[in-house]
């Protein structure tokens, strides 16, 4: 299947505990599309925006409350021939029912200094690649947060995905 | 043939704005006995190759100074993390999230369909 990027321009975290609702354009959140969409995320990126020192304690963990409502955000194929998937997978940084992040399912901790800082995590191809299913917490949705700790400044960053 | 390598995956961590760690020599120039030792933080790169346990698919940061061995499940020839294989110690069957997310999808399909007809 075909590779997407998951991604969000200039947007600063919020610090927020776990199992504890997000902020709108606080988080960057991705959601399967569809109750049995698996998803395999290949590649997490951050980079610092920040005019001063900001160190970010982010995390990409599963979401133990999934968001609803949500306002869909930037998703592209990385190949121009792609075909249009049947249904997309949602990257949202905003929603009507906040998604709270598993206090027990974090993924990657990537701390970091926003302040020119920059973080990338590639998986070995078809071997380490974090997988994602359906639209239902816990593995139906991961989310890309601060935790409740450390300022963290502006940042842009993406996930290259790839769903089934 | 297969190595274990080709399971990792690559984690780097850049901060520009710091400047890199003093080395050993210029920490001693600047020491005084008994009094504590202010240099600068230089620390600018962190690269490391990172894993991904099969069972949990949390992902794993290599530590280099390690001595324990990481752990192997080969039942399903993966790396598993020090969590999944504390379980597999208490005897906790190998049960990749893989073969569970496949399991749940068919049973999540044929659910669908029932509805359908």
């Amino acid at each position: 299947m075909a590779r997407w990027s998951a991604n969000e321009a200039n947007w600063t975290p919020t610090a927020v505990a776990d199992t504890t609702n997000f902020t709108d354009t606080g988080y960057m959140a991705l959601q399967g599309g569809t109750s049995t969409q698996r998803i395999n995320i290949i590649e997490v990126f951050m980079g610092g925006l920040a005019g001063a020192s900001s160190p970010c304690a982010m995390c990409v963990a599963r979401d133990s409350t999934v968001g609803a409502t949500l306002s869909v955000g930037r998703l592209a194929a990385l190949d121009a021939d792609t075909a249009a998937l049947g249904t997309n997978p949602v990257v949202f940084n905003t929603a009507t029912t906040k998604p709270q992040r598993s206090a027990t399912l974090s993924l990657l901790q990537l701390a970091f200094n926003s302040f020119g800082g920059t973080v990338r995590w590639t998986a070995a191809p078809g071997l380490s690649e974090v997988e994602m299913r359906g639209n239902a917490a816990s593995v139906g949705e991961t989310s890309l947060s601060s935790l409740n700790t450390g300022t963290p400044g502006a940042m842009t960053s993406h996930f290259i995905i790839e769903p089934f | 043939m297969r190595s274990k390598r080709q399971a990792e995956g690559y984690l780097i961590i850049e901060n520009p704005m710091r400047a890199p760690l003093p080395t050993i020599e210029e920490i001693m120039s600047v020491s005084q006995p008994g009094r504590p030792v202010t240099v600068p933080d230089r620390v600018r790169t962190y690269e490391s190759a990172t894993v991904t346990c099969e069972h949990c698919h949390a992902i794993v940061v290599l530590n280099p100074d390690r001595s324990r061995p990481r752990e192997w499940c080969f039942t399903c020839d993966s790396y598993i993390c020090d969590v999944c294989a504390l379980r597999r110690k208490q005897g906790v069957t190998c049960m990749p999230l893989r073969v569970r997310n496949d399991i749940a999808v068919t049973k999540e399909l044929r659910r669908l369909a029932r509805l359908k007809e």
